[in-house]
């Protein structure tokens, strides 16, 4: 499979999913976040791979389990207009992916499997009655779900689709409330840090999606029921220069767990120039 | 799930490699993880059992080998206190 995303590609899907992070569309601020080319959004480039994996990839494995797993580390990023391949390669119990450049150099952007699971994580509340108080809940958005039919006709895989929509909602009420969680918990440890060194530190905006994990239910189909979807406390990690972590988002269909996606989010944080 | 399973699944998640071969005398420096990875298995340690596991064990070479890191898993859930009988 060859894959290639123009501006065009990369503006269709930022204005459906709400990610306008300006290192996909200008250079400038792109080269400031230490990148030479206006990059790709990595949730658009996997969108294709979980569709054919989806597709073909339960037959080549013949799974007969109630959960299957997508999973895809985004490694290198990838640049507007350059031609990728995707390689796939068939394991004892799932199928390995990678997208790499097309060029003689060969550089892995991506790598992930697709394949059955036996559960989904303890932590995840199987029903939206077991949902804890620091958790946030939303009705998913049926508005998305035929835009995004309307925009991907190729797409036909109901999971990527349910994934996209929650992924866009996520962006737009999700975020900013993960972005105040990790300002809180890099103002705790910057305020260590200011009584130890006397340096001002700045939160610069530059978030980006590390790795995106999708568990669902292997008999979800596009059938009539109320969807809601919630935002779990996010796991993080705070270092000096960066806060890495995990944001884990349940999804429900009437009272029953169907799907958990997971977004493994990287952000900086730098030094602030010197007040005047 | 215990530290070594849970270790096994994330490194078989990360890297194409044999289940077989993931010993705990196998050393971090054979798995050639790259910075990204070992932020991904630090995040999963964390959600998993609530442990931080700081990046300069991995640089220092305090933690060398899939076992110490399994042991410093352990060893850190252990000290967390146990929750109340209801």
């Amino acid at each position: 499979m060859n894959l290639s995303f123009d501006l065009l590609a990369v503006r269709r899907w930022a204005e459906f999913s709400g990610d306008f992070n300006p290192i996909h569309f200008d250079l400038a601020h792109a080269q400031k976040a230490g990148l030479d080319k206006l990059i790709v959004h990595g949730m658009l480039a996997v969108m294709p791979i979980k569709q054919m994996l989806s597709r073909h990839g339960r037959l080549a494995m013949n799974a007969s389990t109630e959960w299957m797993k997508f999973k895809a580390a985004f490694r290198y990023p990838l640049a507007h207009d350059a031609n990728h391949e995707v390689s796939t390669k068939v394991g004892l119990n799932k199928i390995n992916f990678q997208l790499v450049s097309g060029d003689a150099h060969r550089i892995e952007h991506f790598r992930g499997s697709y394949g059955p699971v036996a559960k989904m994580p303890a932590e995840v509340p199987v029903t939206p009655q077991a949902m804890t108080a620091q958790m946030h809940g939303f009705t998913l958005d049926q508005a998305q779900v035929a835009r995004f039919a309307q925009t991907y006709a190729d797409i036909s895989e109901y999971w990527v689709a349910l994934d996209a929509v929650v992924f866009s909602q996520f962006m737009r009420i999700g975020l900013p409330i993960v972005e105040h969680i990790v300002i809180d918990a890099t103002a705790t440890k910057r305020s260590r840090q200011l009584s130890e060194s006397n340096t001002d530190f700045n939160t610069d905006k530059v978030v980006v999606q590390t790795s995106h994990c999708v568990t669902v239910d292997a008999a979800l189909d596009a059938c009539d029921g109320v969807l809601h979807w919630a935002l779990m406390p996010p796991v993080l990690l705070v270092h000096a220069a960066q806060v890495s972590g995990s944001v884990s988002l349940p999804v429900y269909r009437d009272d029953r767990l169907v799907m958990l996606v997971e977004i493994g989010l990287l952000a900086k944080v730098s030094p602030a120039p010197p007040l005047q | 799930m215990n530290a070594a399973e849970f270790l096994s699944s994330s490194i078989l998640e990360l890297k194409d490699i044999d289940s077989n071969d993931l010993t705990p005398e196998l050393t971090l420096e054979k798995l050639a993880l790259d910075s990204l990875d070992y932020v991904e298995i630090q995040v999963g340690i964390k959600k998993h059992f609530g442990v931080d596991v700081p990046t300069d064990l991995f640089t220092s070479n305090t933690i060398k080998t899939l076992g110490e890191l399994g042991s410093y898993i352990e060893t850190h859930t252990a000290v967390k206190p146990a929750p109340l009988a209801a």
